[in-house]
């Protein structure tokens, strides 16, 4: 499997990057170049094994949901935009 | 004076300090000091000085009546993608360059509870990603080891290279840093220090900003199996704060320093001895077995068939996570936004993210975001993770068999800065064929320095237990430890 210039883009829009017209090819190259590594994988026989998920298959414990912490004043100190204890996003609705 | 306080080891620095030859003021000054001198090694982000100075007047009262903890007064880097409340941590990112966080790592709320002092936020790759430190957004770290009769600079190796460069550079007794395939023992290695990687749940990961969640374990530099030891001791302990902490004991690593290894089974992983693996690497490897042989372990050559496909396992295991973990960063609650003018909310989060990341965060990016992809997420993500199961299942065959493994922890020793091979991603991701397989399976592991190339730089080796036998890792690490008597210093320090 190899991966195409219109994978490319769909998979920066995925990732909210931007994959400029003039980097693109050196981009599908390189992308290119570690697939080739990872396809390695295509060939092990894996028939009938369980995927690792959590190495020490502990059962996760659950915590009652409730705030145990923070301070509102220091959070938004860290806002790139911040306006009435809210934080500020660009326009969404017309 | 001061050369001689850096130089001590903790253990040492916490005898002096108790007999009050020297104060934890005079101990932090000292490190302080070394800071500014190496400051163009670029192992730190930012320095603590005025914290650390005000953390020592504090430490020598304690000390003063008797009331001082573990590791008070001690000196340590911390990694900058711990958390410190207060303390601008940045993960070497342009996108958390000016984030403050709002609480304390719990590895770093016990170390400093203990008494450890912060003398400030070590280099690292962009986001932990990384094996040359090379992707820091605030520059690559600079090896304090040069080769023989040749100036030219090294790279630290990574992610976690300012810490190592700070122990190695008797800047910090000890420092903290994180592996998710090699980050803490690959630079230990290059380093010439101890770097210890816990068992996948030992230290809590609450608090350390998280690259791949399954495989991120925190961990600690110190320049001795000992002072690791101590350090060590208190940094790891079950959190409720990090739902994948292990509710278990932790060993006792400073009685476990003092056994032999006389009578345990050592195995060397016949899959190790790579095509790729430098044959000075492979002379000091074929010694530790030697000695370890000579001082009454028995010597046992196990196959873990499945070693092979570890590098391709993980580079689609940890960018896929690291491309849902690094979701958060979108310009909205913390970190960088982009300051293009009149952007849609989409267009902000694209223009954030493709400003605020480096080459190699997006390129990991896209990878993870591209296996996670519908159509490919079974046939990549998934297989992956029965991959993964396969190279856990080597491990545990090799240890029905035996106590331990000896391995190398990387195939060469540092290179250059300016190496071509810098700017490859997949000869990078090499660097890791030694360690991604422990990561993979959350086994402890540590890399011991093992002596000095023909061009006197050191070279790590690499001991590897059962999930939770940290303390059989010490026993065998200090005895090697021990019989290698490594006490070479880089050049200048």
């Amino acid at each position: 499997m190899s991966i195409t210039k219109s994978e490319v883009l769909a998979t920066a829009r995925l990732a909210r990057l931007r994959v400029s017209e003039e980097k693109i090819d050196g981009y599908i190259a390189e992308l290119n170049k570690i697939l080739d590594v990872i396809n390695s994988l295509q060939s092990v026989n894996t028939e009938g094994l369980a995927p690792v998920i959590n190495i020490n298959e502990f059962a996760l414990p659950l915590r009652k949901d409730e705030v145990t912490d923070g301070n509102l004043d220091d959070i938004f100190a860290n806002a790139p935009n911040a306006l009435y204890k809210h934080f500020a996003v660009p326009k969404v609705i017309e | 004076m001061t050369s001689h306080l850096t130089n001590l080891t903790i253990i040492q620095a916490k005898e002096g300090l108790r007999a009050r030859e020297f104060s934890a003021v005079e101990l932090i000054q000292a490190h302080l000091k070394a800071m500014e001198t190496h400051r163009g090694l670029n192992a730190f982000i930012t320095e603590t000085a005025e914290h650390a100075l005000e953390q020592a007047g504090k430490s020598d009262i304690k000390i003063g009546n008797n009331t001082a903890d573990v590791l008070e007064g001690i000196p340590m880097a911390i990694k900058d993608n711990f958390c410190t409340k207060g303390i601008k941590t940045t993960n070497a990112s342009k996108m958390l360059e000016n984030f403050v966080p709002t609480y304390e790592s719990t590895v770093t709320s016990k170390l400093f509870e203990a008494g450890a002092i912060m003398v400030g936020k070590s280099n690292l790759d962009e986001f932990a990603m990384g094996s040359s430190n090379y992707t820091s957004y605030f520059g690559g770290v600079v090896n304090p080891w040069k080769e023989k009769d040749n100036a030219k600079e090294l790279v630290a190796g990574g992610s976690s290279g300012g810490s190592a460069a700070a122990v190695a550079g008797r800047m910090a007794m000890a420092a903290t840093g994180s592996d998710t395939g090699g980050s803490i023992r690959l630079p230990a290695a290059f380093c010439g220090v101890v770097g210890f990687k816990p068992s996948y749940g030992r230290c809590s990961r609450y608090g350390v900003m998280a690259f791949a969640s399954s495989l991120d374990q925190p961990g600690i530099f110190a320049r001795t199996v000992p002072d690791t030891a101590l350090v060590s001791q208190i940094a790891m302990g079950h959190d409720p704060k990090d739902s994948t902490s292990a509710n278990m004991s932790v060993p006792d690593l400073m009685g476990a320093i003092h056994k032999s290894v006389k009578g345990l089974k050592i195995g060397i992983p016949k899959e190790y001895r790579s095509e790729h693996l430098d044959p000075e690497i492979t002379k000091l490897w074929q010694q530790a077995e030697d000695i370890l042989k000579a001082e009454g372990a028995e010597i046992i050559e196990v196959s873990l068939p499945n070693t092979k496909y570890g590098v391709a396992a993980y580079y689609v295991i940890a960018p896929a996570e690291a491309s849902s973990n690094l979701a958060r960063y979108d310009g909205v609650r913390y970190g960088f936004r982009s300051s293009v003018k009149d952007m849609t909310l989409d267009e902000m989060y694209e223009s954030t993210r493709s400003e605020g990341f480096g080459d190699e965060v997006r390129r990991r990016l896209m990878i993870g975001t591209y296996v996670l992809s519908s159509g490919f997420y079974d046939a990549y993500f998934t297989k992956a993770q029965k991959v993964r199961r396969l190279i856990v299942n080597d491990f545990n065959n090799a240890f029905v068999t035996v106590d331990a493994l000896l391995t190398p922890v990387t195939p060469t020793p540092a290179f250059s800065l300016d190496s071509p091979s810098i700017k490859d991603p997949i000869a990078m991701y090499l660097n890791d064929i030694f360690t991604i397989p422990a990561s993979m399976a959350g086994l402890p592991c540590i890399s011991i320095p093992g002596g000095l190339t023909s061009k006197k730089l050191p070279i790590g080796l690499q001991l590897i237990t059962n999930r939770f036998e940290e303390d059989k890792l010490f026993r065998v690490a200090s005895e090697l430890e021990r019989c290698i008597n490594f006490n070479a210093v880089p050049g200048g320090f």
